[in-house]
């Protein structure tokens, strides 16, 4: 049966998995939630004569002549990995008569594997392997233009669908060559007259100015302006519907439990345990909130204006059951006894920290150090070691102070029998507030008792031999955090010490930093995991303070929108503004750097508010910096932590801080595993 | 001085024939032009070469190598033939002359008559003016006769524009153009095949073979009389048809891999490649040449390491048996390698 038209292609079925390989990952989670939309179609859609016979799922089509073509090629994938909106390849064969191809997206997630088997000999040149196919997205004389067709779904709004072509972020195809394709496509559409090109990396934008008038483009942010919906971390929550104001939970005159599924008036930037979060203002991946979601294995979503929304306003304080896909959500009301069963059979899996290894006795300096030492030194200061092992990376010299001498002040001053005790009163463990009480006294108390003179003279003396006259950090570093499994993120205090001044001392520091082992929502989250509170304690990180930061940033080393197509995510703002918990309405800069493809496009999602329009945090040298030491930390740390088959990306903190008289210079301050996405809340 | 390519005329020299350790050091002394350096090309076509060639020990060591899966063992130190046949034996002259494949940090041209199971039986190739910075790879780890190769992307700043590309330690290039070398012709094969440039990126290709390109050890010789790029002339010969013992792969961690053919004595290799990819951009590869004695192992370090630069998309894996042969043009090399692949279903766990 033919495929296209002109071409007497073969049919098939198409199998389960796909990549909108051009699509952006953040732009895909942007996509609005419309479960059945079906907006593309146009009014004069009765007049339209398909192309493709229904009920058929062709390899290709010629074209795309009404909405149901379309939904026989377009795909999105079900799972909730790779969000994104309804897209289909495209292929223009320039060794071909410029024949046009719309692929069997969801039989045919890339390109080279449909070009390979319909485009590759029997008069037409051979597509060879998947290696030199490459070159037909670099090559100024490439046989193939390559992209793919995208409908964007808007609901409720005056352009319900936004059509698109677009090309990989990565391709440098020419002006002409655009055109070229963009004509190509919108001649063979029913949607060709408003087909948008996406300008959806600087280059093209740049380019863009040179392009005819009758070619229609548009930039991501306008793409996406007005998206109400976002999957941060797609899974299902069974719990009670409870809103919540954001102001009232931080002025403690309400609180969450793990059992609700919360709906707030804005992002927070933290929340206690809760079965499922949804805000009603968007989010960005690397929020506190959604580190938390994801270590957790909780759904979260934002869905503007979800504290007025009727539909959940219906449901509120009953039992319901939510589910968040890349793409959409639903919720429906369950039964009590419906819940209980739901989390009986979805407990979290428990957490099993490393037995504290007592051995150790002495500070260490972290190039002694390496990921396998969590037992003396916690996780933060383990994979900080590691770090410190990596060729050439900017990593601050520090040392580290093994949990040994935790340990002993706990003993000292009666600590083990003080959470005993809690663990043992019901009101403490039923009761909140009566936690959030007690559990002040307890860091109130660790904060005010002495600590040894002898360990106290040792670390003196470390620091001014190792980190002399100048300001210096101590990190809490829990055997019970950075671990593969359980990030612990956000979880505990760092302090500063500085020697000229007298209000931030040494001794204070210290106590700050081990108190913070009780801080609520530590505690909190070692509950939900079943961590056991007893076996938990506090290795401290030292370097080097950056008082002179002129960014600061998150990064993954991995897509975690597009695995397929590897890069790095990065969050970065201006100075020391924070980018997982920002002030309210300040955004951050947010790309995606394609650094192992050739010209290492970056790809720009989201700008900071805090710097002028038309600039970014960092300079194209200084991402290209970054995106060398994420490199070289990516490919050290895989070894360690990365399981086949599955995503793998180290969560990583760095900075660029100047100091007197020398240039910005990146610091790479912290890798953790992270945790990629859930795939059902409670697990 | 000529310039590198003189249209219709032999830019310069013949590549080395690692069989010879004079040829060898001509070529390194950048003397000595191909059609004077070998024999004349014998005739007769299927005339078996087994047990004729002796081993090839040559290897220039270089850690660069194409990325492309069906090109991408291209080592310096590949001579294009084998020893399999048996050390003691007098060389064919024409195995002899053989000059292996280009050193891919030079390559510059390709030719390939290749019978594949996927793509079917052709000949293609193409002719740049300079080299593609995509093809270079480095060498990461050895292990026995694999070598894990890694892609590492050049930062340039700024970027690139659209005709260009970053090459490490040079900045921003012009991407490669395409370059006829005129009228191509292949003798030996199973039907003649005349060729001419086609398309924007000036492709040979012939794919109307019901079967087989060529019969077993038959002489092949490819010609061409010049136009941009310089004429060419490269042998190859006819090699068996490649058969996997064991079709599927299991790549995984910590466990070394076991890849098994049958054998057939030659003066031919046999070339392993295995990647994990990553949308046709793997930065990694491994990839092996032995003698064609029915089977090879990866070790679990070699796969361990591959594996730990990440898996996305599926893996890909080809076994192929071939020749090569490859001619000097200018500061360049274009290569002609006859071949047999197949591909295994290779699963990474």
């Amino acid at each position: 049966m033919p495929l296209t038209q002109a071409k007497n292609l073969p049919h098939t079925q198409g199998d389960r998995w796909t990549m909108l390989a051009f699509r952006l990952g953040i732009v895909a989670l942007l996509v609005i939630g419309c479960a059945g939309c079906g907006t593309e179609e146009a009014p004069a859609q009765a007049a339209l004569k398909c192309a493709i016979p229904a009920g058929q799922k062709p390899d290709s089509a010629a074209e795309l002549s009404c909405p149901a073509d379309f939904a026989a090629l377009a795909w999105r994938p079900p799972g909730a990995s790779i969000p994104g909106a309804r897209s289909t390849k495209t292929i223009v064969d320039t060794a071909d008569a410029n024949q046009l191809y719309f692929l069997n997206a969801e039989k045919f997630p890339l390109h080279y594997p449909f070009a390979v088997k319909y485009l590759s000999g029997k008069g037409k040149p051979l597509v060879k392997d998947q290696g030199s196919f490459a070159k037909e997205y670099f090559s100024p004389t490439r046989r193939f233009l390559l992209g793919a067709v995208t409908a964007y779904d808007r609901p409720g709004q005056a352009q319900p669908t936004i059509w698109t072509w677009e090309i990989a972020p990565y391709d440098t195809m020419s002006k002409d060559q655009i055109v070229q394709a963009y004509d190509a496509v919108a001649a063979k559409t029913w949607f060709g007259k408003e087909l948008y090109l996406h300008l959806n990396t600087q280059a093209l934008t740049t380019l863009a100015v040179q392009l005819p008038k009758r070619i229609k483009v548009i930039t991501t942010t306008a793409l996406f302006a007005g998206s109400t919906f976002q999957a941060l971390n797609p899974g299902t929550a069974v719990g009670q519907l409870r809103f919540y104001k954001v102001e009232d939970l931080d002025a403690k005159k309400t609180w969450v439990t793990p059992r609700d599924v919360a709906v707030l008036d804005r992002v927070p930037n933290d929340i206690s345990v809760v079965a499922g979060l949804v805000t009603a203002q968007l989010q960005t991946p690397l929020s506190h909130v959604n580190v938390l979601s994801q270590n957790r294995g909780t759904p979260n979503m934002a869905l503007v204006g979800a504290d007025t929304n009727s539909k959940l306003r219906a449901l509120e304080n009953r039992w319901v059951k939510l589910e968040v896909t890349g793409f959409d959500w639903k919720i429906a009301e369950v039964t009590k006894a419906e819940a209980d069963a739901w989390w009986q059979a979805h407990k979290p899996a428990v957490v099993a920290v490393p037995k504290l290894d007592l051995s150790v006795q002495a500070p260490r300096d972290c190039t002694q150090i390496t990921s396998a030492d969590v037992a003396a030194f916690g996780g933060k200061a383990s994979n900080y070691g590691q770090l410190a092992h990596i060729p050439d990376l900017p990593v601050p010299k520090a040392f580290a102070v093994p949990v040994y001498f935790y340990h002993q002040f706990a003993l000292q001053h009666g600590i083990p029998g003080k959470v005993a005790a809690l663990l043992a009163d019901s009101k403490f463990t039923d009761d909140p507030l009566v936690r959030e009480k007690k559990l002040q006294e307890l860091a109130d108390f660790v904060e005010q008792a002495p600590l040894d003179p002898a360990f106290e003279a040792l670390l003196a003396a470390k620091i001014a031999q190792d980190l002399p006259n100048q300001r210096v950090r101590l990190r809490s570093s829990t055997n019970a955090e950075d671990l593969d499994g359980f990030t612990g993120a956000g979880l505990y205090t760092s302090e500063t010490f500085d020697p000229a001044n007298p209000s931030k001392g040494l001794t204070k520091a210290v106590r700050k930093v081990w108190a913070s082992l009780w801080n609520l929502r530590a505690f909190e989250e070692r509950t939900w995991r079943g961590i056991d509170h007893s076996a938990v304690a506090m290795a401290l990180l030292v370097h080097r303070g950056f008082p002179t930061e002129d960014a600061n940033g998150v990064a993954l080393t991995n897509n975690l929108f597009d695995p397929l197509q590897p890069a790095f995510y990065v969050n970065v703002q201006k100075g020391d503004v924070s980018v997982v918990q920002p002030p309210a309405d300040v955004t951050t800069d947010q790309f995606l750097h394609y650094f192992a493809y050739p010209g290492q496009p970056v790809v720009w999602l989201g700008h900071s508010s805090l710097v002028p329009e038309g600039q970014q945090v960092l300079s194209p040298a200084q991402i290209a910096e970054l995106g060398i030491a994420l490199d070289r930390l990516h490919q050290a740390f895989a070894p360690i932590f990365a399981k086949t088959g599955q995503f793998f990306a180290m969560d990583v903190e760095f900075k660029f801080n100047t100091d007197p008289g020398e240039p910005s210079k990146l610091w790479i301050k912290q890798a953790r595993p992270h945790q990629g996405w859930a795939t059902t809340g409670g697990q | 001085m000529k310039p590198f390519f003189a249209g219709g005329e032999r830019g310069c020299s013949r590549g080395p024939s690692l069989w010879s350790a004079v040829l060898v050091a001509l070529v390194a002394a950048g003397a000595g032009c191909a059609e004077e350096a070998k024999p004349a090309t014998p005739a007769a076509a299927g005339t078996s070469t087994a047990d004729t060639s002796t081993a090839d020990t040559a290897g220039s060591g270089d850690a660069a190598l194409d990325v492309g899966a069906d090109a991408a063992a291209d080592t310096a130190a590949d001579s294009g033939v084998s020893d399999a046949g048996g050390a003691d034996a007098a060389v064919d002259p024409f195995v002899a002359q053989l000059g292996g494949a280009c050193p891919v940090e030079k390559r510059i041209g390709r030719f390939e008559v290749l019978e594949d199971a996927l793509y079917g039986s052709s000949v293609a190739g193409n002719i740049a003016d300079r080299i593609d910075a995509l093809q270079i790879l480095v060498a990461q780890q050895t292990e026995g006769a694999c070598t894990l190769w890694q892609r590492k992307a050049p930062t340039c700043t700024p970027s690139c524009t659209g005709t260009q590309q970053c090459v490490r330690d040079q900045g921003c290039k012009p991407f490669p153009a395409p370059l006829s070398t005129g009228t191509v012709t292949v003798t030996g094969l199973v039907k003649p095949v005349v060729m001419q440039p086609k398309g924007s990126n000036l492709d040979y290709f012939f794919t109307d073979f019901d079967a087989a390109p060529a019969a077993v050890s038959s002489q092949l010789q490819l010609t061409s009389p010049g136009a941009a790029a310089a004429a060419l002339s490269l042998q190859g010969l006819g090699v068996p048809a490649i058969e996997l013992v064991n079709p599927n792969w299991k790549v995984t961690k910590g466990k070394p891999l076991s890849v098994q053919w049958k054998s057939h004595a030659g003066p031919w290799q046999i070339r392993v490649a295995l990647n994990v990819d990553q949308h046709g951009l793997s930065p990694v590869t491994v990839l092996c040449e032995t003698p064609d004695t029915g089977s090879l192992t990866l070790s679990a370090n070699l796969i361990t390491a591959l594996l730990n630069f990440g898996v996305s998309g599926a893996a890909t894996a080809t076994v192929e048996r071939r020749t090569a042969d490859q001619q000097t043009v200018g500061q360049g090399c274009i290569e002609l390698v006859v071949a047999s692949r197949v591909a295994a279903e290779a699963i990474a766990q």
